[in-house]
């Protein structure tokens, strides 16, 4: 596993955590209506299931059946005519990655990453020393704990010097640790037991280490905080639900109870800490919440079936999964040079067909090698290039073509057959002609028999205009251009910019499909070197 | 668990009060100290016998046995407590609790006494029917 890949995988995950976070927050406003909707333990229930979606995800391989939607649609023009077409679909997914093509300056990339690291390794060891320092607490705790009794699994003990009762989950014993205090309290200890245990019940404590570990993974991605703040907030209020719902506990009672604690731990902090505290902190604001949801139960909240939450859950976890497709699909794992490049260059062997590697070849190049969208296309669009290689190349030999102009179609249709669509402008066939160019070449295109699909009879018409273009030009490059833009926009466009140098035209902005023979270019070059695909 | 060997001879409030009976009625078992406790207070066998042992852990009693159960005798008189302890009662001192690896009943850290006066409202008047 490269550490690009580990990177990838970090991030998305953080994407991930901030999706959730979202979902969670759309489920929670949107899920509970005055009188109906989903009972919070549904939404919590949810949620987990999101979190452990986020945190599985992105180690799962990516599957490469996304590239039937991305298909580049470059249009063979009329030597007559010169209109602008529709716009390519090859660049909807643009790689989000920074660096892609020459690496000018290496040494500044270096030192950023290196500061990134080195900033992500110091807030992991802080993280790190409150866990030690807060776990070294806990058995101190639990040392000096005294064992109550014990219900099922679970050891309730009293420690005299805890303000705030707490549950925890270790793998071979979970405990409830009350202040001692409460045990002069019966009926309150009943309570609170009762309310822990529901804790237990609920998975909340185990759970508790996810996002522990999401909270330090992530620690700065605000939005860890802000499901973990979520996820704490539906644990309380889904326990009240379950004992204020299920277990028919008096709302007064229950308040009364959490009323009783936080005085008691109030009393306790003020003899080390003055009260200046915050005025309505987010701790008062979950408690004045939870006292509104559990005398809300009063009014009959009906909650919806269980399959209706289950339905919530699969399509919030479809969102999820989509979100991860779409970042894993865009994101470049790889970086092609051009060192590579010219490497790659190496196994071109033709005379006639020069390939030129400039920033643009090379950009295009990190597109189809170094995103998983790119390599699927390229890997499919070879495969189906070898059910034509042969026939195309006898082809390309009876005219004395080079037989790098097999990249034309690979870019053109991705090797697959086209039909044409009943739009005029719109091309068909592998070499992907345009209805007036294909008569223009004696092809019979009508509403009978299109022979733009006769894969041999396109071919011997692409052959023949290429040829007619070369000569046109003298150039490769604008023999392609002119594939593309039709012979009278490159005319024009020589005149305009003054220039013969296909490049320099290029970045004038006279090409329709834009990328057009630079993706050509990289196609030569991958064509030549299939195993970069691997 | 691994009980703590400390001799610490400052009691809580809870304690103290366990004491009290102790010292009052004499080597007694658990049944008769939860007889002797305030109509008002109707704890939980289970508590009292944890807080009785937790006064044996602290060397303040010691059981004997009696027949098939134990009675709890006072080893430190009330007097020689009064003498040694300090001025200011240990009133269940907040340490530094953890907050990161449990789930606690309530969060409390930025509880005022506002808050809970805000609060004691809010239940009062949602309680009413």
């Amino acid at each position: 596993m490269s550490i690009v890949t580990v990177v990838k995988t970090y991030l998305l995950i953080n994407v991930l955590i901030a999706a959730t976070s979202t979902l969670v927050f759309m489920i929670t406003k949107l899920g509970r209506g005055a009188r109906r909707g989903l009972s919070f333990s549904q939404i919590l229930r949810i949620s987990y299931l999101l979190i452990g979606l986020s945190l599985m995800l992105p180690w799962l391989p990516y599957p490469e059946t996304t590239v039937k939607i991305w298909q580049p649609k470059a249009q063979v023009w009329s030597a007559f005519r010169a209109k602008h077409l529709i716009p390519s679909a090859s660049d909807k997914n643009p790689p989000l990655a920074i660096s892609v093509g020459d690496m000018k300056t290496p040494v500044a990339l270096q030192t950023v990453t290196l500061t990134m690291a080195g900033l992500l390794a110091l807030g992991w060891l802080m993280v790190g020393w409150r866990v030690f320092r807060d776990t070294r607490s806990l058995s101190s705790i639990l040392r000096r704990s005294f064992l109550l009794k014990k219900i099922g699994p679970v050891s309730i003990c009293t420690v005299e010097d805890v303000s705030i009762p707490f549950s925890l989950w270790l793998p071979f014993q979970a405990f409830v640790v009350l202040p001692q205090v409460l045990l002069m309290e019966p009926a309150k200890l009943k309570l609170v037991i009762k309310h822990e245990l529901q804790h237990h019940r609920q998975q909340d404590t185990k759970w508790l280490y996810a996002m522990q570990f999401i909270a330090a993974l992530c620690f700065w991605n605000p939005f860890a905080y802000f499901l973990q703040k979520q996820i704490g907030d539906l644990q309380e209020i889904a326990c009240d639900e379950a004992l204020i719902g299920h277990q028919r506990i008096s709302s007064k009672a229950y308040c009364d109870c959490l009323l009783w604690v936080a005085q008691q731990s109030l009393q306790s902090r003020s003899l080390l800490v003055g009260t200046a505290g915050f005025a309505r902190g987010s701790a008062a604001k979950l408690l004045k919440r939870r006292i509104e949801e559990m005398f809300r139960r009063n009014g009959k909240f009906a909650p919806v079936s269980s399959l209706l939450a289950v339905g919530t859950g699969i399509v919030a976890a479809g969102f999820l999964t989509v979100a991860t497709a779409a970042t894993q699909s865009s994101v470049q794992d790889e970086r092609v040079d051009r060192r590579r490049a010219e490497e790659m260059a190496k196994a071109v062997t033709s005379e006639e067909f020069k390939v030129v590697i400039n920033d643009l070849v090379l950009d295009q190049l990190n597109r189809y090698l170094g995103t998983p969208d790119g390599r699927a296309f390229m890997r499919k669009g070879l495969a189906a290039m070898k059910t034509y290689e042969v026939e195309i190349e006898r082809t390309l030999t009876q005219y004395n073509l080079p037989l790098e102009l097999l990249a034309v179609p690979l870019i053109e249709s991705g090797y697959q057959n086209l039909k044409g669509d009943g739009v005029a402008r719109h091309g068909a066939g592998i070499w992907m002609f345009i209805q007036q160019t294909a008569r223009d070449y004696g092809l019979r295109v009508d509403s009978n028999v299109d022979e733009r699909l006769n894969v041999g009879r396109e071919t011997l018409a692409s052959a023949q205009m290429l040829t007619d273009l070369k000569k046109e030009f003298g150039d490769w490059g604008l023999a392609l251009l002119g594939y593309n833009i039709g012979n009278s926009a490159v005319h024009k466009a020589i005149r305009e910019t003054g220039s013969r140098d296909v490049w320099e035209i290029i970045r004038q902005k006279h090409e329709n499909d834009p990328n057009y023979v630079a993706s050509v270019m990289a196609a030569v070059l991958i064509i030549k070197n299939p195993a970069s695909l691997d | 668990m691994v009980r703590s060997k400390k001799n610490n001879k400052q009691l809580t409030d809870v304690e103290l009060e366990m004491m009290t009976i102790v010292w009052r009625i004499g080597p007694c078992n658990v049944h008769q100290i939860l007889e002797h406790l305030p109509k008002e207070r109707a704890l939980a066998y289970t508590s009292v016998s944890t807080m009785v042992r937790i006064l044996e852990q602290k060397h303040f009693v010691r059981s004997i046995k009696d027949g098939r159960g134990h009675l709890y005798e006072a080893i430190v008189s009330r007097e020689d407590y009064e003498a040694a302890s300090v001025s200011s009662f240990v009133k269940n001192v907040f340490q530094g609790e953890p907050t990161q690896l449990v789930m606690r009943l309530l969060a409390s850290d930025q509880l005022t006494k506002d808050d809970l006066e805000h609060i004691k409202k809010l239940i009062s008047e949602k309680g009413e029917p």
